[in-house]
Formats: structure tokens, sequence, C-alpha cells
């Protein structure tokens, strides 16, 4: 018995489980444990998260609410004042005061929409990616600024294309590049690095959002996230005024 | 049992720390170009659909890919070998690419190539095709029909014999291959043209050519020109109309317009020429002998032909020339010397608009509309090709290089004010191909370079005239200068140039005392560099041989100077010159191989570190060897990890155990004094052929295809050590803060096709070390005053291994009232100079360290002034945000007051609206037109104030002084009507208390609290 138990030992250590090996599934289902499983994640309808975003010295004070399927609306605070950029599911706006008060509600351009359709809520597209339609593929083992990591290649029915990097111990997102093609063939990439992984009730939510566009990052440290708090819809739909935030 | 074999396996992971590239966490490289001159592209490539989309294989700085017509361009091949030789987009799938790697254009300095890849998503990824051993690939066509064919043309080693080189077939899109055409071990495809309507019909120019470190030889038996019928299966060698074998390179193209019309360029000892084939190939006549031709067929050897008229041929050459009669006849669109670069390589020309033409020379990428008459220089590729490097010391300091073909140059290491380093910071300072330029170290006006056959100069940069100093001998004897002649001050000031002999010179240049015997072998067998091209001389002077190469006075003692050849030897002298010692290495490496480099340590007398290269005769591995007694023993390191042939190996002047090692295929760094050794990434996997360590702590490095990296601050990695990779977190060193003068008139605009070279982040450098990724729970860094203060709390980076945190020594912005715009006070005042304590918050566990912020150099303001302009720039800080609290407070009654009068109309309450309303505008702009308005109040005008006080970091000027003085009253004017206005408020308060409403006003605190969120 005692050689026996040796030899699977041994056998398990001259044959890692190589990510070949490793089915998509596997480490997708891996990926919705760790971050809290699937049926917890599938009880999140809404989130608000608030926090810094840092760029230098400079801090914005900034609040992101989502609601399921894909509603969104960012707020951020510069000099006391606060801009909106917000997505109600169909049309996209922003409101910008910041260059006098005579500033309007704007609509984004479809191009932009493309981009704002795209925001999946809370790996949703990931975990539940037969329900959306969406293909993964596996790419194969990879580092993450020296740390290994499994790729994975999310399709969705649109064409666009998120890669996931999943930390290989942990099971955990440490980044992921979204590639998003827009109605006039150019296509919109970003990358965004996270980290500072707690516990907020049965869910392992990042606290740190690296996002890089080109030669631009910024950071923003997540201080609160609010799990399905009430929201009105309201908030996400295009306002034909938005109440001055001074003045 | 089990538990032993588990205490085992666990053993060496706890044991031994595993160094990789990882170590080096987020230390970046960055790059400053240059990219004015753009550098020498070997093949390009169009998409003829959509021909804003452009591929540009450059000879060793990579692929590069622009969507939008060349005004940008991205490196797409950063992780593969960056030599290449050709590029073929699939006709019948646009995002499918091939890049076949290793430059055909087979020049002494030439890099070397690791086969064949291919992309299927526009160069997004790459997938390794193999012939691996083909080291360079002339030609890739993808059958026009049938996208799983492919046929490549590798020409196959430069320095030695190998049998992977001719024709290859692929019928499985490059799972497997055939080779279909091979002649011998000396020969290789130098062109492959297909018949575009006949596609089975193929004509190949096989070349017999060969490089030794001394000599070149084009031509040989193995030449000849073949033509298939069948795609490869079966063979015929074309002879009709040539002359009599053997013969050199040759290149073939097919009309694209009328298959049947076939160009060849023949090299050949008794005439280099152009022929035409009105028949398929079956004979040929010549048409054309003349200069353009004839010039350099190692070289040049492509032809292109107009994809609409067949009788519009071109011919790359040193200048591009063009027939519009079937070659009878060549005009060039500019003569030699004129706007492009000469030297040309490459052409594209688009099928759909055949006077859109692409070009690719030794200068790099150019696009014409008119057929050649007028380009565009597309000037925003950093593939500048380095051969030395050198820094001087001004404050920021620039760098010096010597380019391929392309002069010498200086340029910033960083540019304050603008965004980075762009084309226009740099000029000249030397021509043809650069090779060691450098400043006097004690005056950087006063500059030195070199250019080929060791002729060198010395230039005045405040006049910009040139005085010849090359050496010369009384006795007349021929001095002999390597291609690349090592020329360059000891650390003692003494200017040294070697030939055969070793010279000095004490005064700049002006005179040279020879210090020593011949170092090299003398082997007159490599001294034919007059003979040296084969079938076409071409002496350039860059296969000069039995040469100095390597010279390395040490900094401990200046009587101590090493010396390496080119072929293989080295000597020491430890008395300035008056004898010297031959100390090659007796085993180890092959004997003659080129001593690349030698370092003398910083550390110890009689320590050095040599490179040998022996990639000139085939030999790829990387020697590396160390003495530690002035060379009568020798260590050969290990370079386990280490991939390519050395090129230059450096010391760290302060951690002798801190090594860089360059090499064809990147920069390697060792901390553990050489024993072993990981890649740092940051950097592509580009020739590193020479580096300098900045004596401000820098490492720049020269590298041959991708101009000059720079690595800021090598505080972190001097720190490190083997032990410490197993800890969990460790503090490291930085190097001191330095709070820049602001030169905000530097800076311009510019648009996106300018290359842009980075600045070093404006901030200080907080450094530590983590073992793992930082993954659960905060990780945060703050810093405190020498009070204790909590200053800023920064964002940390959750790498493993080293992580830079960016500390920008700066308060941040202050909080300004809101008005109608944004106010340009967007910056915080630079913190006090001085000591701060940093706190490293990872969980629940804290780690301290110390940084220093100190002022510019350049800031001659005294220490009072500086004072005062602080002091001035927090009172300005400190009003402004005073100003906010009272804006904002008031702006809360009055949304307030709007509240409860919506439910009740009070009029005492609409009073108080009324008033803070009424306060408000005297002190911030409130017309809803915003900047447009013009408007200012208290709030804009202390905000100029602040940006005028900020941003001259001496004494703030009179009337500064006076404008505060005067704004601090108006502000208690109106902190006091403020005031009187709470009071009223309070006064309301009581009385529509019963009612149920209250008017809130904000503490401080609250305020601060508010604005902090939202």
């Amino acid at each position: 018995m005692r050689k026996f138990a040796m030899v699977v030992i041994f056998t398990f250590l001259l044959y890692p489980l190589h990510a070949s090996e490793m089915d998509v599934d596997q480490i997708i289902d891996k990926f919705a444990n760790a971050v809290g499983g699937k049926e917890n994640i599938a009880k999140v309808n809404a989130i608000v998260m608030t926090g810094k975003l840092k760029q230098g010295e400079v801090e914005y004070p900034v609040k992101i609410t989502t609601k399921r399927p894909n509603k969104f609306r960012v707020e951020f605070s510069v000099q006391g004042k606060v801009g909106i950029q917000a997505f109600d599911g169909s049309t996209g706006w922003f409101y910008m005061p910041f260059l006098g008060d005579d500033a309007k509600p704007e609509k984004v351009p479809p191009h932009q929409v493309a981009v704002m359709k795209e925001q999946d809520f809370f790996y949703d597209g990931l975990v539940n990616y037969k329900n959306h339609g969406n293909k993964v593929e596996f790419l194969g083992e990879d580092e993450v600024e020296g740390t290994p990591v499994y790729k994975i290649k999310l399709i969705k029915p649109s064409g666009n294309e998120i890669v996931y990097f999943i930390d290989k111990d942990s099971f955990l997102l440490l980044k992921n590049e979204v590639s998003i093609k827009l109605p006039d063939g150019n296509t919109h990439k970003s990358t965004v690095i996270l980290g500072d992984y707690k516990k907020v009730g049965d869910l392992m939510l990042n606290f740190y959002v690296e996002e890089k566009r080109g030669k631009n990052a910024s950071v923003i440290e997540i201080d609160e996230y609010k799990i399905n708090p009430t929201i009105d819809d309201k908030i996400f739909a295009f306002p034909e005024n938005v109440e001055k935030t001074a003045n | 049992m089990v538990r032993v074999v588990f205490a085992f396996l666990l053993l060496p992971l706890t044991l031994f720390a595993d160094y990789g590239s990882w170590v080096f966490g987020n230390i970046s490289a960055r790059s400053i170009g240059p990219a004015v001159m753009g550098g020498r592209v070997s093949d390009l490539a169009a998409i003829p659909s959509n021909p804003v989309v452009i591929y540009v294989g450059s000879a060793s700085g990579g692929l590069w890919k622009s969507k939008d017509g060349g005004i940008t361009f991205s490196p797409i091949f950063d992780k593969y070998p960056q030599s290449i030789g050709a590029i073929a987009i699939d006709p019948n799938d646009s995002e499918t690419v091939w890049v076949g790697t290793g430059e055909p254009w087979t020049r002494n300095s030439v890099s070397v190539g690791k086969g064949v890849y291919k992309s299927t998503d526009g160069g997004k990824s790459w997938k390794f095709m193999g012939l691996e051993d083909t080291e360079r690939i002339a030609k890739i066509i993808v059958h026009p029909e049938n996208s799983k064919i492919v046929y490549v043309c590798a020409l196959g080693h430069l320095w030695n014999d190998n049998e992977e080189r001719g024709v290859y077939k692929t019928v499985d899109g490059g799972k497997s291959w055939k080779k279909i055409l091979y002649v011998d071990q000396k020969t290789g495809c130098s062109d492959m043209a297909i018949d575009p309507q006949e596609p089975e019909i193929l004509y190949v120019g096989m070349w017999e050519f060969r490089r030794w470190p001394w000599f070149f030889k084009s031509g040989g038996p193995g030449s000849g020109l073949y033509k298939s019928l069948d795609g490869g299966k079966n063979w015929t060698l074309l002879k009709n109309g040539f002359p009599e074998k053997p013969w050199g390179r040759i290149a073939v193209a097919v009309a694209p317009s009328r298959p049947s019309r076939v160009y060849v360029l023949l090299e050949d000892d008794k005439g280099t020429a152009l022929y035409r084939s009105d028949d398929f190939g079956n004979s040929f006549v010549k048409v054309n002998e003349g200069f353009n031709i004839r010039v350099r067929p190692f070289y040049f050897a492509r032809l292109i032909v107009d994809p609409v008229d067949y009788n519009i041929v071109y011919k790359p050459g040193i200048s591009l020339t063009i027939s519009r009669d079937g070659g009878e006849s060549f005009a060039g669109p500019f003569g030699y010397g004129g706007t492009v670069h000469p030297d040309h390589h490459a052409l594209w020309i688009n099928p759909k608009n055949p006077k859109h033409l692409i070009l690719g020379t030794d200068g790099g990428v150019y696009e014409s509309f008119d057929r050649g008459d007028s380009w565009r220089h597309l000037n925003n590729l950093p593939i500048s090709q380095v051969y030395r490097v050198g820094v001087d010391n001004e404050f920021p300091y620039n760098v010096y290089v010597g380019l391929q073909d392309n002069g010498s140059w200086r340029g910033p290491s960083m540019k304050l004010g603008f965004r980075g380093v762009l084309n226009k910071h740099w000029e000249t300072v030397g021509f043809g191909d650069g090779f060691w330029s450098f400043a006097h170290p004690k005056d950087s006006k006063m500059v030195f370079s070199e250019y080929q056959g060791g002729k060198l100069v010395r230039v005045d940069m405040t006049s910009g005239e040139l005085r010849s100093i090359t050496p010369h001998l009384a006795t007349g004897e021929k001095l002999r200068f390597n291609w690349n002649t090592p020329f360059l001050f000891g650390p003692s000031g003494t200017l040294y140039v070697g030939a055969q002999f070793l010279f000095r010179s004490l005064d700049n240049g002006e005179s040279w005392e020879k210090i020593s015997p011949d170092l090299t072998t003398n082997d007159p067998e490599k001294q034919k560099q007059h003979l040296s091209g084969g079938m076409t001389v071409d002496n350039t002077t860059a296969e000069n041989h039995t040469t100095i190469y390597s010279i390395s006075e040490s900094p401990i003692d200046s009587n101590v100077i090493w010396v390496g050849s080119d072929d293989g030897l080295v000597h020491v002298t430890t008395n300035g010159g008056k004898e010297w010692i031959e100390v090659t290495p007796k085993s180890g490496v092959p004997k003659n191989t080129w001593v690349s480099f030698i370092e003398s340590s910083n550390h110890k007398r009689e320590r050095a570190y040599v490179t040998f290269d022996g990639h000139r005769t085939g030999d790829m591995n990387t020697y590396l060897f160390v003495t530690d007694d002035m060379g009568k023993s020798w260590r050969k390191l290990p370079t386990e990890g280490v991939e390519g042939y050395a090129y230059v190996v450096k010391e760290d002047p302060v951690n002798e155990k801190l090594l860089f090692l360059g090499t064809e295929f990147g920069l390697y760094i060792s901390i553990d004094g050489g024993e072993s050794w990981a890649r740092f990434k940051k950097i592509p996997k580009v020739s590193v052929r020479h580096m300098v360590i900045h004596p401000r702590g820098d490492l720049v490095v020269g590298t041959h295809g991708r101009g000059v990296y720079i690595i800021d601050d090598l505080s972190p990695l001097r720190a490190l050590t083997p032990e410490l990779l197993s800890e969990e977190v460790v503090i490291l060193p930085s190097r001191d803060g330095v709070q820049y003068l602001m030169t905000p008139l530097d800076g311009w605009g510019g648009a996106d096709e300018e290359f842009l070279g980075d600045n070093p982040p404006d901030a200080a450098f907080i450094h530590f070390f983590q073992k793992k990724r930082h993954l659960f729970g905060s990780l945060k860094m703050e810093v405190y005053d020498s009070s204790g203060n909590l200053v800023i709390s920064l964002p940390v980076p959750k790498n493993r291994g080293i992580v830079r945190v960016l500390f920008p020594m700066r308060l941040p912005p202050p909080k300004v009232p809101p008005g109608n715009s944004l106010l340009p006070a967007m910056i915080g005042p630079y913190l006090m100079e001085g000591e701060y304590t940093f706190k490293l918050v990872k969980g629940n566990k804290s780690y301290e360290g110390k940084i220093s912020l100190v002022k510019d150099p350049r800031n001659k303001h005294s220490e009072s002034d500086r004072k005062l302009q602080q002091q001035t720039v927090l009172e300005l800080y400190y009003l402004l945000e005073d100003l906010g609290y009272l804006a904002d407070t008031l702006k809360y009654i009055e949304d307030q007051a709007a509240d409860i009068l919506k439910k009740k109309k009070l009029k005492q309450v609409a009073k108080i609206k009324e008033e803070a309303l009424a306060l408000r505008k005297e002190l911030v702009a409130t017309h809803p037109a915003g900047w447009l308005s013009g408007e200012e109040k208290l709030r804009e005008k202390i905000g100029e104030l602040y940006m005028g006080v900020i941003a001259y970091l001496g004494r703030p000027t009179k009337t500064q002084l006076s404008q505060l003085d005067f704004y601090k009253k108006e502000f208690s004017k109106a902190e006091k009507k403020f005031n009187d206005l709470v009071e009223k408020v309070k006064a309301v308060n009581r009385k529509i208390e019963r009612s149920g409403f209250v008017i809130k006003i904000l503490s401080k605190e609250e305020w601060r609290e508010k604005r902090e969120k939202i």
C-alpha cells in the first residue's frame, strides 16, 4: 500500500496537471468559486462602488453604479463639480459641466455606444458564457507581471473579445484585455489590472483597478462596495436636464 | 514514508529562490528614440485593398504595423528575433501575415533571424512555423489562390555552411515543410518570383556567398537561376542569354500585368547587368549596365515591376532608379544625395494607384504619391541602429549615439516641459556611419565622433565647426582601423583610439602618442580588405581586420589598460603602456574569437570582464570571462539562460555583483556576479550592442535596431541579493527625488504622427521587493513629513519582484471653490525639500523607509528665496481652500433654502438664499457661459496668482507678494460677510425650527469630507 502511495505521488509529480489538460470550463468554474460561487454571483443585481481615481498627486472622487444587464452610471468630481457618463442599455450619454454651467447632457455617438453595450455585469458574460451565446477559448498559460496565469478568451456574438488572465493559484482575475470593434471598423482597446481583493459578504471583490489605454494609465482605489442597493433605473436614462452640482 | 517524500519535494522550493525576469518587477525601460533619421528597413508590405495598413520589417528593430497610413506605428513582434527578412500578406486573407526573420542584406553588421512566423490576426499574435536554422530569409510568397501553399526563399547562414537553406514549400499552411530547391551548404535563395496568372510557375535566384570576419565573397559555382513549371517539383536552369558562370547574387521579378516578361538582375564579375525575357524566361537579353544596376549587388538586389505597366521597372540601390522602357534606360527620380536617404532595399507599389510608393531605406520609410518625384519621410519609427552610446554630465544629461549609415547624434535623456523627447531635440554630431560619440567629460560643448575607417572628428557645438583629429604615424605606416573603431575617454580623462596600435591623446586629439606595439595577430591573410567583395569589389573598410576593438582603462589605476582585438587577443599594461602582456584566455573560447568588449572592474584593480563574439565564424555561443589577477587566469562565467552572442558587459560601479550583459537577443542581468542571469524583458529581444551606466545611476542601453533605452535609477537593483529573493517584503533604496524646475514655455502640442520618446515619470521613486504578487487586502504607500503628518497616500502596483511606486513630490491640488469653469490650479505645490518617511501598508503589516526630496541642481535660487516661494504658494493654497469652504457652504445654504422654499414660502429663508447667492457671486465667477465669459472673481484671481507663484521656484515678485496681501484682505472681508450670514442663518434657524426646518452649516471638517466623496 505504501509502495502504491509512493507511485501515485511520483506519478502525480511527473505528470502535473497541464494547462492544456485543464478544461476551460474547469478554470471558469474555479474562477467563479474564487469570486464567491455561481449562486452568489447570480444573486447580485446591482453594485455601487465609491472611491478615488488617482493620477499623480491628483485625486478625483468617483462613484460607479452598475445594474443588470448592462446599465451603468459613472460620476466623478473635479474641483467640486460632478461629471456623469451613463448608459441605460440602449442610450449612452454624458454631462460635463467643466467649461461652463450652460453645459447640457449630451448623447454619445454610436461608436461609443458600441463600447458601452459591451460592459459585462459582474463577470456574467464569462461565468455564464453559454447563456449569453459567448464562446470561450483557452489560450494557454502566460504571466501577468511575472505571476503565472491562465489565459481565456471570451468571444461575444458581436465578435468582440475579452481576454481574461486568471491567477493559477487563487483563480482570481489579475488582468483583462478588452477589444471592441467599432462601427467604423476601428478597434477600442483597454487593459485593466485588478488587485487588493477583499471579502464583501459572500463575494471576493477587487478594491484596486488600474486601467491602461495606450500610454495613459490611471488607478481607481475603491473605498466601498454596496451590493444590491435599491437603484432607480431613472439614473441611467438620458435626462433632459441635470441638476447642477454647483452654482 | 509519504511524509518523507513530501518533505523532499518541498525542499528545493524553500531553500532556493528562483531568480528570473520576474525579479525586475515593474522597473521599466523607456525608449527615447532617436527616430528622426529612421534606420535600415529590409522589407515592407501594405494591404492592397486597404493601403493604410502598412507592415514595416526593420533590419534589426522588429516588425511594425501602422493602421493609419503611417501616422502611427506599433511594434508587433517584440518577443521574437528582431531582424526581419521578408514579409508576406496572404493575398487571400489580409489578416494572415507571414514573416521570415533574418535580414537578407548581408552587410558586415547584420543581425540574425530564427525562422518563420505566422499571424492569423493581423499581427496581434504569432506562431513559430519552423525553419529555425535558416538564419535569414529573402522572400516569402503565398500562393495567390491557396493560402495553404507558401514558398520560403531561405538564404541560410552568412558566416558558415549549413543545410537549411534554399527554397521550402508548405502545402498545409506551415505545419510541414519540404525543401524543394537546394544547391549546397554555401548557396541560398536570394530571390524568388511567382507567375501571378500561372502560380505553378516559379523563378528562383540561388546565390553562393560567405562572410568571414575579414572578408566577404559574393558569387561562386552555386549561383544560378532556376525555373519550375510545377510548383517546385522539377527545376530547369535558365541560361539562355546569360554569360558563362560563375555568377553572383541574383534578383528576379515577373511583370504582374504580363507574366511572360521576366526581369533578372545578375551579378557577374564580367559585368553585372539587368536582363529581360519576353518568353517566360526561356531566353534573356541584356538591357542595362548602368551604375545603379551594377552597384553593390550584395546589398541592393531587388527588382519591382509596376503592377499595371510591364515596362516600368524599379531598381532600389544607392538611389531608387526607374525605367519606363523595359529596363533599357533608367532615370532616377532624384539623384544620389537627394532628399531621400540613400541605400534602398524595399519598395511597395500600390496596385490600385501605381504612383503611390512606399520605400524602405537605410534611413527608414518614405512614401510618395507621384512615383517618386516627392517623398514624405515617416520619421516616427525608433529603429535606429546604435553601434555605440555615450552620455555627458549635463542636467538632465544628454545621450550620444553612433548609428549605422546615419551618422552620430546627441539628444536629451529627458525633456522637461515637453511630453517627451521629440525628433526636434536630436542634433547631429557626426556623419557617415557613426560609431563612438561622446562629450568631453568636463565640457559638453566639445563633442567627439567618428565615421567609417577610423576617421575621428571633434565638434565645437557652439559654432558647429569640425576638426579632423585622426591619428597618423610619422613613419607613414598604414594604420588599420576597425569599422567600429574604439575611441573613448578613459576614467582618468585620457582620450584613446585603437588601430593595430593603441594611441592616447592628452590634448583632445590635437596630437596622439602611440603607446603600444601591434596588439593584433597582424595576420596578412586577414588584411585583404581591398580585395573584399567577391565578384564585385566592395571596399568600404567594413572588413578591416586585425585591429584593436576594445579598450578599457581601469577606474582604479589609470596605468592599467586592457586592449582586445578583433582577431582574438587580449593584452594588458600595468604601467600606462610601457609594457604589454598578452593575457588571452587559453581555453573556453576558440582561438581568434573577436574580443567584443572589455570592462575593467570598478571595484578591484586586477579584475576585468571580457566578452567574446564568434558569430562572424558561425559560432553563436555566449562567451563571458572574468579575471581577478590581471589576466593571469580567467574564469568562464556560466551563461545559462542567456541567448545570443555577447557584445557588451558592464559591472555596476556600486554593487560589484550586479552585472549587465548585452547580446544579440537582448539585455541580461545578474545579481550574483555572473553566476546566474535573467533577461530584462522590458527591452525587446533586440541586439544590445553597447551600454553606459550614468554616474547618476541610470543604465543607458544602445540597441542596434531600437535606438536607446534608459532604465532609470538602478538603486533597487543594486540592493538585490540572492538571499533577499526569499524574503516576503523588503524595502529597497531609491535615489533622491528631484524637484525639477518647471519649464512650461518649452512644450508645444504636436500631433500623433510625431515620435515621442518617454520622459521619466515626474515623480520620486519608492521601491520595495515582494516575493509574491499582492492579492488579498489593501496595499498602500503612505508618506509622512518630518513632523509625522500624513502628506499623501499613494496607490501601489501589485506585481511581484521589485515594485516601483511613484511619489509625485507634491501635495494634492487645492480644493478650490467650484466655479463656472475649471481653474488651472490643477497641480499641487511641491513638498518641502528634505527627508520623508514612507510606510508601506500591506494588510495588517507595515514597513517603513525614508525618501529624500532635493532641488533641481539648476535651481540657483537661495534657500531663503525657495522657502519664501513655498510659503507663498502654501498661503495661496490654503486661501483657495478657505475660499472653497466658503463657496461650497454658501451653495449648501442656497440648496437647503431652495428645498425649504419648495415646501413653504418663508420670507426670511428666501432672503438668506438671496444673500448667500449674492455673496457667492462676489467670490466665484458664475456666468453660465463659463470660461468664455471672461468673468473673474476672487477665485479666479487667487487661482491665477497661485499658478504664477507655483511656476517659479525662486522668490515671488514684489507684485505677487503685494497681490497676496491684497487678496488676503479681500478674503477677510468676504469671510466677515460669510460669518455675518452664518449668524443670520442661525437666527433664522431658531425661527423656522418650529416648522421642522433647519439650514445646516458645514464645519470645515464636514466640508473636507464632502469634497472627497461623491
